[in-house]
């Protein structure tokens, strides 16, 4: 039987289960929090009972982790240098080059709360892209439970757009339905398969000629997005087994956030980028492209979980027995950096929106439990990407603290006949340095982030652009407070069952 | 334009990794203490360090002779690691305070701790006026008697100090203090110092390396007539000698450091509260600032 007619296919967590398949993936839901927790704990464990120990591990992972970020910050480097070179190719002229009139952009936009100027600047961005405007089949897709202001909002907007597009629709999400949880991947399944019915079955359009981009509704197209996605996509070995993936900018409101919003938007845009130098490493994220027929066949997305959007990469990959992957297309799309109306609310605000996005942790037992269900997929796949992800989420809630508050501990709990030894002393020291030197890296991030930067608005003086260059010394603080924390909290969530809901991230724009 | 390719990836990883597995056995070893010695056809040997908790700013710190470092606000502690192990003349001076040196003896991978003290030549002696006038200021004429002056004056007029001062046994006079576990005992003008804590939390300088001493001796070369502690540490003390006052620290690694406050016969002093030090020549007091 294919892995995408089992009945554990969509499955969103241990509960949906039943008998010995339960066990395995409530075990598999509590692996990533059980191994962070036993990492954090055997650090202050052997820094109490045998410092020395400790020390040597502390200095190897010090090593490890500088010349990680070295590592990361050569594929950095390559993929801005790319990055550029497609945001100034004439992608019109390479497709041009290639048979393309067949192909379909089916854009699903799920939107819960948004004011009106949030969805029609996503509105405004599609209608200038670069492209025959009649190729788009544009899907507005309404929550019910977002109440008449979001209708009317949708409303406003099938007024002034609904002409633009070849096709354009809007579909209104029933609220309450069983078995479902709110969130943008039940909105997404309700949307596209409304289009299908009514856009491409009522038109004969087949399915593989149909490449659906599923943006959130902050998401601003830069002008050449859906040319560089049809190259990529027909120039693909298959482009049945690929998602295309653009890297995610936060500039829409980049210069009215505050620093600390900005320092974590520009690190995921930075990650991203060195994910796309290393595509094994990658699903997907946040808004990106995939082809139809691939989202036909398994059934679209997942109702029942929060992280759909990469979700739907590993719902592929098992259904395809790991013969799909990411295509990273190395060009931008732009989205909000978290801003509310003040600041608390900003920072609480990015504290859930990053909890969210690493909640996509619950995917890890997805992926090893379809890994142990899906004898279909080699061995070494299934190795690698065990691999790759698991070393990915430990290393999200537990490398930051080791390397930033663990750095000192044999010296605190190590006891005095530790602390009388060259490497109790030494220790700190070394600790302190090899940041030093992995802090400079940062340099390299404030000049990168600088080019992508949208131009000063008027009302902003230059002090405005320095204190973009300056905002960086945040990182290390970041780094724990938005980044480990909330890493070790959403896996600790899914450790002891407290599974989350889908908290949509209100978009806020000064005025 | 092309991603990365997967073999310059793979070079790049290998190249790390490489360097990873040199550079750990080498942080680590050199993060214990081991050096190249370059001139013994680099040879790799065992180095330790030193330690001076120098308690003040501006103090440089000299090592055989070649300074080190200076300590400063926010560093009062200098760390000198890569000394073989043998023994080393350590000073800390500054201008205008006395110098404070010491024979420390370094060992292999340990760090040797020491805690230096540095007081002023001439430490500033400030009158407390016995009376005052109407207005509060000091004067010859009898208005108003000093009550600062009556209250210090008072902790002089007392055969002992505010602390405890116990008899041991009937037959010998012995003066006694403890602080933090540190008891002291004036034993015929000889000052004895003991260790009364737990064994883990003996202080460094009742032992070198693992072997621990549980008495020393305060020699001040004369007979100490009464001791006190100095304010704000537990390693130094306050002595009364025939011809003055000095401080002495507990410390008797060679040499042990005694820096005077004031010299002169007829002086006496008292710590109060802790936190100040009077000094009384006939009927003057002062009250001393380093």
């Amino acid at each position: 039987m294919n892995y995408k007619n089992t009945p554990y296919f969509k499955v969103g967590r241990a509960t949906d289960l039943s008998g010995k398949d339960r066990v395995i993936y409530r075990l598999l839901e509590i692996m990533p929090g059980f191994l962070s927790w036993s990492t954090l704990l055997l650090v202050v464990f052997l820094s109490i009972y045998v410092p020395v120990a400790a020390a040597y591990f502390i200095i190897a992972f010090d090593i490890y982790w500088l010349l990680k970020t070295l590592y990361l910050s050569i594929h950095l480097r390559h993929n801005w240098k790319r990055l550029k070179h497609n945001m100034q190719t004439d992608w019109e002229k390479l497709v041009s080059n290639l048979k393309h009139e067949h192909i379909i952009h089916m854009i699903i936009l799920p939107f819960y709360k948004e004011n009106i100027e949030v969805v029609e600047n996503c509105f405004k961005a599609l209608e200038e892209s670069v492209y025959d405007k009649n190729k788009f089949a544009v899907v507005l897709a309404a929550e019910e439970r977002a109440g008449e202001n979001a209708l009317f909002v949708a409303k406003k907007i099938e007024e002034k757009y609904g002409k633009k597009f070849g096709n354009f629709i809007v579909t209104v999400h029933p609220k309450d339905k069983k078995d479902e949880l709110a969130g943008k991947g039940s909105n997404s399944t309700y949307a596209i398969e409304v289009a299908r019915r009514h856009i491409l079955n009522k038109n004969k359009i087949p399915y593989e000629n149909v490449i659906v981009s599923v943006f959130d509704i902050d998401t601003v197209v830069y002008p050449q997005y859906f040319l560089c996605a049809t190259w990529h996509f027909l120039t693909a070995e298959d482009p049945l087994k690929v998602s295309l993936q653009p890297v995610p900018f936060y500039n829409n409101n980049i210069w009215q956030a505050p620093a600390l919003s900005r320092v974590v938007s520009g690190s995921s845009t930075f990650w991203q980028m060195m994910q796309q130098e290393r595509p094994e490493k990658l699903a997907t994220f946040s808004s990106h492209s995939v082809s139809f027929k691939s989202l036909y066949e398994i059934g679209y997305w997942q109702k029942n979980m929060v992280s759909e959007d990469s979700r739907i990469f590993w719902n592929l990959f098992l259904a395809r027995n790991g013969d799909y992957s990411v295509l990273p297309i190395s060009y931008p799309v732009s989205m909000d950096a978290n801003l509310a109306p003040t600041f608390w609310g900003t920072v609480i605000q990015v504290y859930k929106q990053l909890r969210r996005w690493t909640y996509g942790v619950e995917n890890l037992p997805y992926i090893l439990f379809g890994f142990i269900k899906n004898p279909k997929i080699p061995f070494w796949t299934k190795f690698k990407t065990t691999f790759v992800q698991v070393e990915g989420f430990w290393s999200l809630a537990t490398n930051p603290i080791m390397i930033f508050l663990l750095g000192w501990l044999p010296v605190i709990l190590g006891g005095d006949r530790f602390n009388e030894t060259v490497l109790s002393y030494n220790l700190p020291i070394l600790t302190r340095n090899m940041m030093i030197v992995a802090m400079l890296g940062l340099i390299m991030s404030s000049i990168i982030f600088m080019t992508f930067l949208p131009m000063r608005p008027k009302d902003k003086g230059r002090f405005s652009s320095f204190a973009m260059v300056l905002q960086w010394i945040l990182v290390p603080f970041t780094i724990i407070a938005f980044g480990a924390i909330p890493g070790l909290d959403a896996q600790t969530r899914l450790m002891f069952g407290k599974y989350m809901d889908f908290w949509v991230t209100p978009k806020h724009r000064k005025t | 334009m092309n991603p990365l390719s997967r073999n310059k990836r793979r070079a790049y990883l290998l190249f790390f990794f490489i360097v990873f597995i040199i550079c750990v056995p080498l942080f680590i070893l050199y993060a214990k203490g081991y050096r190249f010695n370059f001139e013994e056809a680099f040879k790799i040997s065992e180095t330790g360090g030193l330690y001076i908790n120098a308690d003040q700013s501006g103090i440089s710190i000299y090592v055989n002779g070649e300074v080190v470092r200076k300590t400063s606000i926010v560093q009062k502690g200098i760390f000198v690691q890569s000394l073989k192990p043998g023994e080393y003349k350590v000073s800390a001076s500054k201008d205008g305070f006395q110098t404070w040196n010491k024979i420390i003896r370094v060992f292999p991978e340990i760090v040797t701790e020491a805690r230096s003290f540095s007081l002023k030549n001439e430490p500033i002696l400030t009158e407390i006026p016995r009376n005052l006038n109407s207005n509060g200021l000091a004067t010859s004429t009898v208005i108003k008697k000093n009550p600062e002056y009556d209250l210090i004056n008072d902790l002089f007029m007392a055969t002992t100090t505010q602390k405890s001062i116990k008899p041991i046994s009937a037959t010998t006079s012995v003066d006694t203090k403890t602080i933090r576990n540190i008891l002291v005992k004036n034993e015929d003008g000889k000052l004895h110092v003991f260790w009364t804590g737990e064994n883990d939390a003996i202080p460094n300088y009742f032992c070198e390396s693992d072997v621990c001493k549980s008495e020393i001796v305060i020699n001040g070369g004369s007979k100490v007539k009464s001791f006190d502690f100095f304010p704000g540490r537990d390693d130094l003390i306050i002595i009364r000698l025939e011809n003055g006052i000095y401080v002495s620290e507990i410390d008797d690694r060679s040499p042990q450091n005694i820096q005077k406050i004031v010299l002169g016969l007829g002086y006496d002093f008292r710590v109060k509260d802790g936190s100040e030090i009077y000094l009384k020549e006939g009927a003057k007091i002062y009250s001393v600032s380093f």
